[in-house]
């Protein structure tokens, strides 16, 4: 404390030099993500030579004609990567949106849940799943999606004519959260076999398998269009800080922007968690955790989740995969494992800092 | 300190990746292991390519399959009665101790797993045909599907047992006929076919055949109400209409007081059972113990304990028929659960 | 020309919470709301601020109705410092003064070295510059006030708008935030319910009473015996400062 507070008084490094750092931290950071999804590739529970893998990158991204097996070709090609990919995606997405709510929200516990997303894609995936709703028309996924949007739908009703502001939103999404679980619990006890019940709880807990990718353009597009429209908004993320009044008068069109970046954040969680389930505890932590690297702007914290999120996600789906083969372990509990003690850390950092 | 604070983890993993690359950067490509031509020779009764019909769709085999992995249990017992230890690389999902006949054969087999594999555990034995005896491994949440492992030329096949037309039951569907011992013996004939073993296949179902109606033929139990209870105390599963258990039920005589329920398994509530008053219980002896009543002891011990069980006729008299998990299931073991059932009628049959 | 409202009436939850005021601040001069709890301060500040519409009157800026102009806009122009700001965020006062240049920024960013130099002047003249760094937490609640107010500067408006500042602060620092006030070119409006700050540094006050403006001028003029007997129910006794020959006033029970 006592160096910054000399530090305050006396020099500091110059905006200009400030932000080339940001931003060189930022390049790091997304060669980081790029050979940790590599290292993916050659991480798992099959035996694939890393010559192997080197063969199958080059034939499909620099158009080379080296003999591989077809085996080696699916697993590093059709199987590692996409699922890389969507987790890199998914962890970025995620953290993203936590950032956004923990703002829009005014609440450092809030995550990209908390608007009862999660819940409704879990109901209409039962829905899909285990009455059969829809005969076939839907997928899991799409039926995933569709409950998703219905449920945030429902809570942004309900905070309407609830109280006003944030802390409606919030309650809002607990009512919400609540009803769809237990919707989706009635389904589940009461139609459901031990397989179909298994089934659902993969998806609660959030899976990566079976990733491909039509899955991988999906979650990277989407979430790349968030990251921009959560960057544009990102000084007005900036501004909610003291409450919906400062923001007025620094100029934010409060009820719009909260319901653009409300809207943009359901969506986007919606479409990852259709993909992959509800992995959670990213949203949660990763902002924090990128807060604590480099202090509360937006502008900053943005990015850096980002990228804290792919890398993290990454490797706690390539340490899964391997430290738990045969069997799948669903990602939410590696990211609850590593998840939680990090969250502890950081609360107890936190309360020595302050 | 902020430079440094944020700068220094993508350093590290920078690193890292650059020295890995480095690693993989220096090696010459690996050869591709041509079909070498010396397969396994089956009995040469087969005439490939085969295409056989199985659960709806037309499974076309180019020639005999020389490593196959099975996902179930059932499956596995299977195949390796008919002789395919050596031609087998990985067997998955196992509920029970493999059939003591088949041990020896079993120890040759790489196990991949005890529940089921991941799709890269899969293709890292580097199939070239997949069985199955329930249909949620092929399908979301599961293994692979049929069509992904099509993609890099794995054939697959899911037994009849598990379903009706082009609905796999466990993977979502619902029987709404019978299950039938048609359905268990098609499925060695299938197999038997597609591994060119047609020979082996025939002897086997033969011999089960005989089994079966020897069992049947000495045991009459002249319609006396059971019920079949395969795990879980607090909500226990129970044989359905439809199922496997009712296929036992019926060969041996036996009036399945919950024939109703269209559900293979479903589960009920203990008041249903007692208010049923059964003078049989079939006992499922589930070797994974991992919940509360999986073995045999817990059963009995929960049943002479509970309150509204402890005072069933069937329970004071101890008259319960033990059956290993996979017993209850439609595989090869049925005949097995057959025969227990039958010796229990021989001994007990007759006291009320 | 400078922020003015024209016979703005606005009700909330069915109460007429300001009925009838009309405001119309001299450029560059400081304007004291005066006036008892409930009496329609806050919201009429609220009003100036563009935070609401009132139902009937109109709110102005430059001579155009306030509601018409993109709210960016008006930021630039109007800064406003309420009562009670709290947030969770572990922010430095430094973020906090920063937040001020959010109407000056762009999507890309901004002038980065105008928004250094109006955030450092701003701390100095509130007198945080040495606690810049400081966690906002780690701040008393006068403290607090006082960046909230170089939050305000680092706007650099050319309205601002208080609504009683002098809250939480301790003698000294309400003199200096006064002093600061009164001096800056800007036009002022601040709530107090200090008479005697109002009547040192305000170059015309504002009287409110259940909503209604009852009076209007210079404090030498509006603050009569009479008046604040009427508004607040007490006894003032008019005198002359030794120092400085201003009106101040001694209070006593009616």
């Amino acid at each position: 404390m006592s160096t910054a507070l000399r530090r305050g008084v006396g020099w500091r490094p110059s905006p200009l030099a400030r932000s080339l750092v940001v931003t060189g931290a930022v390049l790091v950071g997304v060669v980081a993500v790029a050979l940790s999804v590599g290292a993916a590739a050659t991480l798992g529970p099959a035996d694939v030579s890393l010559v192997n893998v080197r063969d199958v990158l080059l034939n499909h991204l620099g158009s080379a004609q080296i003999p591989v097996t077809v085996t080696d070709d699916a697993i590093v090609w059709q199987e590692r990567l996409p699922r890389a990919l969507v987790a890199a995606a998914s962890g970025a997405g995620l953290g993203l949106c936590g950032v956004v709510l923990q703002a829009l929200l005014r609440n450092p516990l809030a995550d990209p849940f908390v608007l009862g997303v999660s819940s409704g894609a879990s109901t209409g995936a039962v829905l899909i799943g285990v009455l059969g709703v829809g005969g076939g028309a839907l997928g899991l996924s799409s039926g995933a999606f569709v409950g998703a949007l219905l449920a945030f739908g429902l809570v942004l009703l309900l905070a309407r004519y609830t109280s006003n502001g944030s802390q409606g939103i919030v309650l809002a999404g607990v009512a919400g959260t609540h009803l769809f679980s237990a919707v989706t619990s009635f389904v589940v006890f009461a139609f459901a076999d031990a397989d179909a019940t298994r089934g659902v709880m993969f998806w609660l807990l959030g899976s990566l398998e079976g990733m491909r990718w039509p899955q991988v353009w999906l979650a990277v597009g989407t979430v790349t269009v968030g990251a921009v429209v959560t960057l544009v908004a990102a000084r007005s993320l900036d501004a909610f800080a003291f409450g919906d009044d400062v923001a007025a008068s620094l100029g934010v069109h409060v009820q719009r922007t909260r319901v653009l970046l409300l809207v943009a954040t359901a969506l986007l969680t919606a479409v990852l968690v259709s993909i992959a389930g509800a992995i959670g505890f990213v949203g949660l932590v990763l902002p924090h955790a990128a807060r604590l690297l480099v202090g509360e702007r937006h502008r900053r914290v943005v990015p850096v989740t980002i990228l804290l999120g792919a890398l993290f996600m990454t490797w706690v789906d390539t340490v899964s995969r391997v430290a738990f083969q045969p069997t799948a372990l669903p990602v939410g509990v590696g990211t609850a494992l590593v998840g939680v003690p990090a969250f502890v850390a950081l609360l107890v950092h936190r309360r020595s800092r302050s | 300190m902020l430079r440094s604070r944020a700068a220094r983890p993508p350093l590290v993993a920078g690193v890292v990746a650059l020295a890995l690359l480095a690693l993989t950067g220096c090696g010459a490509s690996e050869a591709v292991p041509q079909a070498t031509g010396t397969a396994t020779a089956g009995e040469g009764t087969t005439s490939y390519p085969l295409t056989i019909e199985d659960c709806g769709r037309r499974v076309t085999v180019e020639s005999a399959p020389q490593r196959i992995v099975s996902l179930d249990q059932n499956s596995t017992e299977i195949l390796l009665s008919l002789g395919l230890a050596d031609r087998m690389v990985g067997t998955a999902s196992w509920t029970d101790p493999v059939l003591p006949s088949l041990a020896a054969a079993n120890e040759r087999v790489p196990r991949l797993s005890d529940n089921a594999p991941t799709y890269e555990v899969l293709l890292d034995a580097r199939p070239d045909f997949v069985t199955a005896s329930f249909g949620r491994h092929y399908g979301q949440g599961g293994v692979a599907s049929r069509e992904r492992l099509a993609e890099t030329g794995i054939g697959s096949y899911l037994s009849p047992t598990d379903c009706e037309g082009d609905v796999s039951i466990n993977g979502g569907g619902k029987r709404t006929q019978a299950l039938t011992t048609a359905q268990l013996y098609r499925e060695i004939h299938d197999l038997a076919e597609v591994f060119d073993v047609q020979r082996r296949g025939d002897a086997l179902v033969a011999e089960l055949r005989a089994r079966a109606e020897a069992a049947t033929a000495r045991t009459d139990l002249d319609g006396q109400r059971a019920f079949f209870w395969f795990a879980d105390t607090k909500t226990p599963y129970v044989a359905g209409g439809l199922g496997s258990g009712q296929l036992l039920a019926d060969e041996t005589g036996l009036d399945n007081v919950f024939r109703s329920s269209r559900d293979d398994w479903p589960a009920v509530g203990w008041e249903q059972v007692v208010a049923a008053d059964p003078q049989v219980i079939v006992l499922g002896d589930l070797q994974r113990d991992r919940f509360p009543g999986d073995r045999l002891d817990d059963k009995i011990a929960f049943l002479e304990h509970d309150p509204l069980t402890k005072d069933l006729d069937a329970v004071r008299n101890h008259r319960f028929v033990a059956l290993h998990g996979a017993e209850l299931n439609p595989s090869i073991r049925f005949v097995d659960g057959l025969e227990k059932i039958a010796r229990w009628s021989a001994e007990h049959g007759d006291d009320r | 020309m400078t922020v003015t409202a024209r016979e703005v009436v606005w009700s909330r939850g069915g109460r007429i919470v300001v009925d009838g005021v009309s405001l119309h601040p001299e450029p560059g001069t400081t304007v004291g709301l005066l006036g008892p709890n409930g009496s329609g301060k806050s919201s009429l500040i609220r009003l100036l601020q563009g935070a609401a519409r009132p139902d009937a009157g109109q709110v102005e800026l430059d001579g155009a109705p306030v509601t018409g102009r993109s709210r960016r806009d008006v930021a630039r122009r109007i800064a406003t410092v309420t009562q009670h700001a709290e947030t969770d965020a572990a922010l430095t006062v430094r973020d906090v003064v920063e937040l001020g240049r959010i109407p000056h920024r762009t999507v890309l960013g901004g002038d980065r070295a105008r928004d250094a130099t109006a955030v450092d002047a701003a701390l100095r003249q509130v007198g945080l510059a040495d606690r810049a760094d400081a966690s906002w937490h780690r701040l008393s609640g006068g403290e607090r006030q006082r960046a909230q107010i170089a939050r305000a500067l680092a706007q650099e408006p050319t309205e601002l708008l208080m609504d009683e500042p002098t809250n939480h602060l301790d003698v000294r620092h309400q003199l200096d935030l006064l002093r600061l006030v009164a001096d800056l070119p800007v036009t002022t409006v601040v709530a107090l319910h200090d008479l005697n700050l109002a009547a040192a540094h305000c170059d015309a006050v504002v009287v409110l009473a259940a909503g209604r403006a009852v009076a209007a001028g210079t404090p030498e003029d509006v603050l009569t015996e009479e008046l604040v007997a009427e508004v607040y129910g007490v006894r003032a006794i008019r005198v002359r400062r030794p120092d400085t020959g201003r009106l101040a006033l001694l209070f006593d029970t009616l």
